[in-house]
């Protein structure tokens, strides 16, 4: 049997000065709640991975928190304008700025520890250089459809150094807004931030021999059961551990360092390169792929986290060609080295206990109504009693209002508005007076407004009311006047006996700009229940005045006048004659 | 109590082709706690006095305010009436604490000699290995499957924290918040968390994926 004997010896590392900015991995020890790493060729000078603990809100110089959730609330004119409560249009902006840091004294306690360990000559001098970081947000009220924007992301780019700041800036739906609040009030609420640090390492120092048996290779059906020589790297990882099982091959360490992650890698490396070519999966024929293309695709489906697995420097989903394999007896290949790993450390913390000591600070918690005054305009309703339109028949040919709105600006809102009987007939949007806000600061006092009504009555008469101060958003219309009825009283068998041919009642009554005159003619055979006067006053007129003639069959006249004020006049109570 | 399961050997692990290791490359210790922890010697070309210990005591992390876990329950279309939606956010970690890290290195140092240390826990990558699982076969356990909303990757090293965030609604919500009457009704739902060892350790304490589960009753006995 002839004998192959290949010795190779391969050197993963670089030139040594890259190599002396690398720590160890394979050295880590933990002090003081840190990860602390020897760097390569210099054992006494450790750095340290940035705590577990370290992620926090960044505070200010006065030790203040850099946060703030702003609620703001905006009227929203597609409510309905029936509805006195309606629901606001508004939401929240949640700001915060994120940091990893390492506190001082922990650095001194993971110093002081490594010393007492490992000798007075040790020092810690500084971070672990982190090559890249992400963050990841883990919220439920974030992160969901909660947030009015697509723009939210939960994981991003972050800080590779150590106080490097993050900002967070969330836009919030109202219904969101107040979920957030209310987890502010709880002592984990919902915000939880977690960077992911990367970083770079040697392993350890490792020998290996590896032994290729090309006889027991050749026979295993490792590669050859399915007939093709296609294969993709998944399928290739299995077939080496098939033939590391049959002892085809075999790694022996020396001393008793043994399958670290990066002779693994390497020694893997080493035999696809011996066994197997890289080929485009186009370029392989048709009728010569198999089920290639179909395990490719698999690596992509449902488990597709297969392939960003590259365990062993190899793409998972890579397509290789079987070489020919014409060697035998054995091959020995010698490993000795270090390798750059990649690792990760997570710095997590949630955003904490704010609301407990910072939610009655304006400065971090605040609800605003958010809104420019100068877009805000007050809308004032007409409103008609139901007796009024009887009026409109009757006595009333229309009615005007005015309404005045002095601004603070010094300027006037003068508007007015007819109402007639046609009014009942029109939309009650067009009977309502807009007016805007000129610098009315004072939001009360903007309320405020006067108005004026001006009838015209039938046959002439006008009524104007006082400019009357008001706030509410409706003008009641209402009759300006009332009706009453004043009945004549007696006995009028007694007024015959006394000599009494009649009685002659007249009243007098203002009607806004006029004198009405009104009079009843009562002889002692009349039906005394039908002589009344129906009488339309103003509503603050409540006395009518009145007088009262009696005639005597002989001519003679005895008179009384006065005011009424209860709708009754006595006939039959005849003043004495002087 | 704490369920630590090592996996030997899933992927792939030359264990079977190694020779001259030594004979305390594991050991096993039993805190004044309880707790019991098992001590890989890190064994290389250069000697070494380095112990790692494997991951452990999975629980729900604290902050200086208690336990680092609420639920939220709430009503978004009528404050007065009962809640029909809730919010669980958690953090969860593993690890010795600093007492028990002490009381591990003491006892370790009595068992092999006082130039043996305790460096930390076995060094962990992240891959597609590492991730956290709700095991339970019944409604409660969908419903919190279900309910997972975001979370974090799993944490790598001891007092490191693993945040998640479940949003309960409707039906979810119903059954979470009854199981909340009656803790023991998450006896049967544990958290399961799949760590990848960087395979730097011993034959010993080969282990390629090392399992931590704890009943959720467990989780949070101490905090509701």
């Amino acid at each position: 049997m002839r004998a192959l004997i290949l010795g190779c010896v391969f050197l993963v590392l670089g030139i040594q000065f890259g190599l002396s900015q690398m720590i160890q991995l394979d050295k880590g020890i933990r002090m003081g709640g840190l990860w602390c790493f020897p760097v390569y060729g210099d054992s006494l000078n450790y750095k340290y991975l940035p705590s577990s603990d370290g992620g926090r809100i960044v505070v200010d110089d006065e030790g203040l928190p850099q946060f703030s959730f702003l609620r703001y609330i905006i009227e929203d004119p597609s409510q309905s304008s029936n509805n006195t409560v309606s629901q606001a249009d508004g939401g929240g902006i949640v700001n915060f700025l994120v940091e990893y840091s390492t506190d001082p004294q922990q650095i001194t306690a993971a110093e002081e520890g490594l010393k007492e360990q490992f000798g007075n000559d040790v020092q810690l001098n500084g971070a672990v250089l982190i090559t890249k970081a992400r963050y990841t947000l883990v919220s439920s009220v974030l992160t969901e459809d909660g947030a009015s924007k697509n723009e939210v992301l939960a994981t991003g780019e972050a800080p590779v150094l150590e106080n490097g700041q993050l900002a967070f800036s969330f836009d919030l739906l109202p219904e969101r807004s107040k979920l957030l609040l209310e987890s502010f009030k709880m002592a984990t609420p919902d915000i939880s931030i977690i960077f992911e640090l990367g970083f770079s390492g040697l392993s350890d120092y490792y020998e290996a021999d590896l032994h290729v048996d090309w006889n027991k290779v050749n026979k295993s059906k490792a590669f050859g059961a399915g007939g093709s020589i296609y294969f993709i790297g998944a399928d290739v990882e299995v077939g080496f551990d098939e033939l590391f099982q049959e002892t085809a091959i075999t790694l022996n360490t020396v001393g008793s360092n043994q399958n670290m992650e990066s002779l693994l890698n390497t020694v893997y490396d080493r035999l696809l390169a011996m066994m197997f070519k890289e080929v485009e999966p186009a370029s392989i024929p048709t009728n010569e792929q198999g089920g290639l293309m179909d395990a490719v695709g698999a690596l992509f489906g449902s488990s597709g986290a297969l392939n960003s697995r590259n365990l062993t420097g190899f793409g998972l989903n890579a397509s290789f060609k079987l070489k020919e394999l014409k060697s035998k007896g054995n091959a020995n290949l010698k490993f000795q080295g270090r390798s750059t790993l990649d690792r990760y450390h997570f710095v997590s913390f949630n955003v904490g206990d704010l609301y407990s000591k910072y939610g009655q600070d304006k400065k971090f918690f605040r609800d605003v109504p958010l809104y420019d005054k100068a877009f805000q305009q007050r809308d004032v309703y007409i409103g008609v009693d139901g007796s009024l339109e009887k009026e409109f028949e009757k006595m009333v040919n229309n009615v005007t209002v005015k309404l005045k709105k002095e601004h603070n600006s010094t300027e006037t809102t003068i508007k007015e508005i007819l109402v007639n009987k046609n009014f009942f007939q029109n939309s009650a949007d067009q009977f309502k007076f807009t007016y805007l806000n000129h610098e009315d600061h004072d939001m009360q006092e903007w309320m405020e407004y006067q108005y004026q009504t001006i009838w015209q009555f039938v046959g002439g008469g006008i009524f104007e009311s006082d400019w009357i101060r008001a706030k509410s958003a409706m003008i009641n219309l209402y009759t300006p006047f009332q009706r009453k009825e004043i009945v004549l009283e007696g006995d009028l068998e007694y007024l015959k006996e006394e000599g009494y041919r009649a009685i002659v009642v007249r009243i007098e009554y203002p009607f806004f700009n006029e004198t009405r005159k009104e009079s009843i003619s009562v002889r002692p055979t009349d039906d005394l229940s039908t002589k009344l006067f129906n009488v339309t006053l103003p509503l603050e007129q409540e006395d009518v005045h009145y007088s009262i003639t009696w005639v005597k069959k002989d001519g003679t006249r005895i008179q009384e006048e006065g005011n009424d004020n209860i709708g009754i006049l006595f006939i039959d109570e005849i003043p004495l004659e002087e | 109590m704490n369920i630590t399961i090592w996996s030997y050997s899933i992927l792939f692990s030359t264990s079977f082709l190694i020779s001259g290791l030594s004979q305390e490359e594991k050991i096993n210790l039993v805190l004044s706690d309880q707790t019991e922890v098992i001590l890989c010697h890190q064994v290389s070309i250069e000697e070494s006095n380095r112990y790692y210990y494997l991951p452990l005591n999975l629980r729900i992390s604290r902050s200086s305010a208690g336990p680092e876990f609420s639920f939220m329950p709430f009503n978004t279309i009528d404050d007065n009436k009962p809640p029909s939606e809730g919010i669980l956010h958690l953090l969860l970690t593993w690890g010795l604490d600093t007492d028990q890290r002490k009381e591990a290195t003491r006892l370790l140092q009595q068992q092999v000699d006082t130039h043996a240390y305790l460096a930390g826990s076995i060094p962990l990558i992240h891959d597609e290995i590492s991730h956290l699982e709700i095991i339970g076969d019944n409604d409660l356990g969908q419903a919190m499957r279900h309910s997972l909303n975001s979370s974090a990757p799993v944490p790598l090293t001891p007092g490191s924290k693993m945040a998640l965030s479940f949003k309960f609604s409707n039906e979810n919500f119903r059954i979470f918040n009854n199981a909340l009457e009656n803790v023991s009704s998450f006896d049967k739902i544990r958290f399961r968390v799949y760590l990848k060892s960087a395979g730097i350790i011993t034959r010993a304490c080969t282990v390629d994926k090392i399992i931590l589960e704890k009943k959720f009753s467990e989780l949070i006995e101490h905090v509701l």
